[in-house]
């Protein structure tokens, strides 16, 4: 495949070439397999394989973009006119910048050749064993919804007018599973969830348990009243709170005035505890990669230091108009968007507490198990409002499961609020974090 | 695509057997244009197609798809379904395919292909324009147009062959407002199946106004209170609610593999009997709207709850077989890469006999919804959580002032008992639901309806004072 995606890459950029103006060419393939267990059995098995191209000419300063997953030689010449005739209704700006060639790029390992030697009959018995694993857990798992075993490889071809020309390919693979336990006519949910670069280190056994244990957890939940608590974050909501961080240090929002963070470089945001740090080139990050989607080398980049702001994420074009050179954060979706500004591996350092005694310094509060709506939490005014479950903490001890709840509060606050750091990080995708300890949240109940 | 080759790969995907199979090739032409602080900032288009391929043994399912659409290509993936599952001896002969006419979505006026950049630029500028003319709280707007031209080839193991085109097209407008350090948004979407007439001048234009009326209203608003109390919900929200709460529990898939609060519970009442919900495809040029679905069935309206009682659920081809009755016509998917799954279309609680006016008169206290935002549901227990947008307090049966920030919590099944008024209007709303990972379009609708209690969260806090921040 690697050849075929490079020669229809040059074709194009060749073609457009011709047209006069400046142009990138971006290509990828994918191919993905996918096993869902439910019921001791495979209930879908799912082989894909899927290609596109996408190129974005820079006409006199004006930007044209069109995609299309047809690669014969007609339908990229297509491609081409329909960005070039779309390029000439936009206004000229003068930060679209395409990547130079002669870049240093960091060398990783990115592509496990042995994901591919073994059989799908094995990957059928990794998902169907978490779900034995998930069932006979606890005599409460009443089924489980289903249990999945997902693998993708994808490789792409960056290449441009100005010389650039790189390649790069990799593949991970997950579990996923999703418990249902039953007591007394209440029913509750509960996930366990694992992605690795390396297929050697996925662990069915691991995520079976997980599940059953959240699902379990949950039952016999009761409503609480309107408070306010010292609050700790599990990683799993910590991580979910990170998605909102992410979108106040990206440099787009920043230019925009769209952040509450984007005048506060080089001050103190958070008490000294806290560091965020995005790194595109961990071993084992799900997404380590050695270029961006612009062809950009990646690097760590250090975001919040010991309380310090210390920077935001960057593509071509916005660290153009703001001076700086990209931090190699372009990311686009699939072929089919432009791309725009993302975290890689972004994730909450490890600090200096074990998770017991994180607990145990809690004499009455909250355990935050789950949060709901977080995509509705305003990024522009860092207020959020969102539905929450989980364990009431009485004497640095689990009680009994709460839900119901509405945790309300503001971002900046929140950052402020972070009191103590867990020391053992949890990846879930491509972000990471340690639990947190807040001193205060607001929590609005029955 | 000849009858003779999707015949020859339907025999080669159930060569080792099997009960069913189908192939579903798409294409699809998509532009739009986004405009953003006064500058067109990007505008795309794009060809993108494909072929997914399915068998169904018993209850297994292959699914295999590809963008590649050469015969070689397709035949490959014919062979790889095939081998994707143990073979049984239990194999059905593919029934010839019977021709049927292609059918188009009645009514695109305007058909995307047939409109220009300088058309589509000047319809997003109109919006700006009208957003802007609220004046000098108006800080931001952006807008965006997308169209889709998408034609459709299915055929199956029945001898069923169904070819299909529509276009869909959607406009959106936000606006952020701003006075005295407060920032406030507004959001307004309008689309359907059809062409470019469903984004009519006048209609396009109130819009942008009324996303930016918004943004300014909410910037004199007080902080939301929290606690129990009534909430009434103008039709001018839509369905997001039913959508969310209700509706979602009703598909066939989550309801058989006990995911669903609606369990085992059909012809019991499981709301008051003020409510009747209906999911509907057939509506005229809704942005759920189809003639068929994405498995070649018919498209038809579907009565879910009746009266209060449970009547039925929404069904796709596999989860019908499974409950030994016809698919309802909701089996989608998002597009040649995912196997089609139980979902909503047009999704509405049908109007009662209340007049809207009459219902907030009757309510001593409470909250009035005006626009509902995100939300999220827990279909397993029915718990949901949503985001308002828009809303006023309730004071002795009068709006009494705008609030901000509200959250509404509660329990699905436990609103549907709790509305006790039901009124004769009703509004629609359009999204793009996501589950299991494919978004489809759908839009919900509603009457203006009251539910005697839900928990408010506000970003009042009990002792502050109820203005100002």
């Amino acid at each position: 495949m690697e050849d075929s995606l490079k020669s229809v890459a040059q074709h194009t950029l060749q073609y457009a070439i011709h047209h006069g103006v400046q142009v990138e060419v971006y290509a990828s393939s994918q191919r993905e397999l996918q096993i869902e267990a439910a019921n001791q059995r495979v209930e879908t098995l799912k082989e894909a394989t899927e290609s596109g191209l996408a190129v974005r000419v820079v006409n006199a300063g004006r930007l044209g973009f069109a995609y299309t997953s047809d690669l014969k030689p007609t339908a990229l010449r297509e491609a081409v006119d329909a960005a070039m005739a779309a390029s000439d209704f936009m206004p000229r700006d003068e930060h679209l910048q395409l990547t130079p060639a002669g870049l240093i790029y960091s060398p990783l390992q990115t592509y496990d050749h042995d994901l591919g030697r073994h059989p799908v009959e094995e990957k059928i018995y990794l998902a169907l064993q978490a779900e034995e694993v998930a069932r006979i857990a606890d005599r409460r798992i009443a089924s489980v919804e289903r249990s999945v075993y997902d693998e993708k490889e994808f490789e792409v071809v960056i290449c441009n007018s100005l010389g650039l020309d790189v390649y790069g390919r990799g593949n991970y693979c997950s579990l996923y599973l999703y418990a249902v336990a039953q007591q007394d006519g209440e029913a509750q949910g509960g996930f366990g969830t694992m992605s690795r670069r390396r297929y050697s280190e996925l662990d069915a056994e691991q995520v079976g348990h997980e599940a059953a244990e959240r699902a379990v957890r949950s039952l016999k939940a009761r409503s609480m009243e309107s408070t306010v608590l010292p609050c700790i974050l599990e990683p799993y909501v910590t991580v979910k709170f990170l998605g909102l961080l992410a979108r106040m240090v990206d440099g787009e929002a920043v230019l925009k005035g769209k952040s509450l963070l984007g005048d506060k470089a080089g001050q103190e945001v958070a008490r000294p505890v806290l560091s965020v740090v995005d790194d595109a080139t961990r071993s084992d990050g799900l997404a380590s990669f050695p270029f961006d989607d612009e062809g950009v080398p990646t690097r760590k980049l250090s975001l919040v230091e010991a309380g310090r702001l210390k920077g935001f994420l960057y593509d071509n074009q916005t660290a153009h108009k703001a001076g700086l050179a990209s931090t190699g954060h372009a990311r686009r979706m699939s072929y089919r968007s432009l791309p725009s500004i993302s975290p890689s591996n972004l994730s909450i350092s490890a600090g200096q507490v074990d998770d017991h005694t994180l607990l145990e310094s809690v004499e009455e509060g909250l355990y935050v198990t789950d949060l709901m709506g977080l995509h509705t939490a305003n990024p522009v005014s860092g207020d959020f409002s969102l539905g929450a479950a989980g364990l009431l903490i009485k004497n640095g001890r689990f009680t009994y499961p709460v839900r119901g709840m509405v945790v309300a509060g503001n971002m900046m606050q929140l950052l402020q609020d972070i009191e103590a750091v867990g020391n053992k990080v949890r990846f879930y995708g491509s972000r990471g974090a340690p639990s947190l300890r807040l001193a205060a949240l607001s929590i609005a109940g029955v | 695509m000849e009858a003779a080759v999707l015949q020859r790969l339907l025999d080669l995907t159930l060569q080792r057997g099997g009960d069913y199979a189908d192939i579903y090739i798409e294409n699809k032409r998509t532009s739009g244009v986004w405009f953003e602080d006064h500058r067109l900032e990007k505008t795309h288009s794009g060809v993108d197609g494909g072929a997914g391929i399915r068998l169904i043994k018993g209850r297994q399912t292959a699914y295999v798809y590809s963008s590649d659409l050469s015969l070689g290509a397709l035949e490959k993936a014919a062979g790889l379904a095939a081998q994707a599952l143990h073979s049984t001896n239990n194999r059905v002969e593919a029934i010839p395919l019977v021709s049927s006419p292609l059918q188009h979505y009645p009514g695109r006026e305007i058909h995307p292909g047939q409109v220009s950049w300088e058309h589509k630029i000047q319809r997003v500028l109109a919006a700006d324009q009208a957003a802007r003319s609220l004046g000098a709280p108006i800080r931001q707007v952006s807008v965006g147009v997308a169209d889709l031209e998408k034609s459709v080839v299915f055929a199956n193991s029945l001898g069923e062959r169904v070819e299909d085109s529509y276009n869909r097209v959607r406009g959106m407008i936000n606006v952020v407002a701003s006075r005295d350090g407060i920032l406030q948004t507004g959001y307004e979407s309008i689309g359907g199946v059809g062409g470019w007439e469903l984004l009519g001048d006048e209609l396009w234009e109130d819009r942008a106004r009324k996303a930016a009326q918004l943004a300014v209203d909410m910037l004199s608003a007080r902080p939301a209170p929290a606690g129990r109390m009534a909430v009434i919900m103008s039709a001018e929200a839509g369905g997001t609610m039913i959508h969310e709460a209700c509706g979602h529990g009703l598909e066939a898939d989550l309801v058989q593999k006990g995911l669903s609060v609606y369990q085992g519970r059909k012809g019991e009442m499981v709301a008051s009997p003020l409510v009747t919900v209906i999911d509907d495809p057939t509506l005229n040029k809704r942005y759920g709207s189809y003639a068929f679905d994405d498995e070649g069935t018919a498209a038809q309206r579907t009565v879910l709850i009746e009266a209060g009682r449970l009547v039925n659920y929404l069904y796709d081809r596999y989860t019908a077989l499974e409950d030994h009755t016809q698919s309802t016509g909701n089996g989608r998917r998002e597009s040649y890469q995912h196997k089609p799954i139980p979902r909503m279309s047009n999704t509405y609680i049908a109007p009662g006999q209340d007049n809207p006016q009459d219902i907030i008169a009757s309510t001593r206290r409470g909250l009035l919804v005006m626009k509902m935002g995100g939300g999220q549901v827990n279909t397993i227990n029915g718990d949901f959580v949503f985001d308002v947008s828009e809303a006023y307090m309730i004071e002795d049966g009068k709006v009494a002032y705008p609030v901000r920030g509200a959250t509404l919590t509660g329990n699905g099944p436990q609103a549907l008992q709790d509305m006790d008024r039901v009124g004769s209007d009703l509004g629609f709303s359009i999204g793009v639901c996501g589950k299991s990972g494919q978004g489809v379009p759908v839009s919900d609708a509603q009457p203006t309806i009251r539910i005697k209690e839900l928990t408010v969260g506000g970003t009042q806090l009990k002792g502050q004072p109820g203005a100002g921040r």
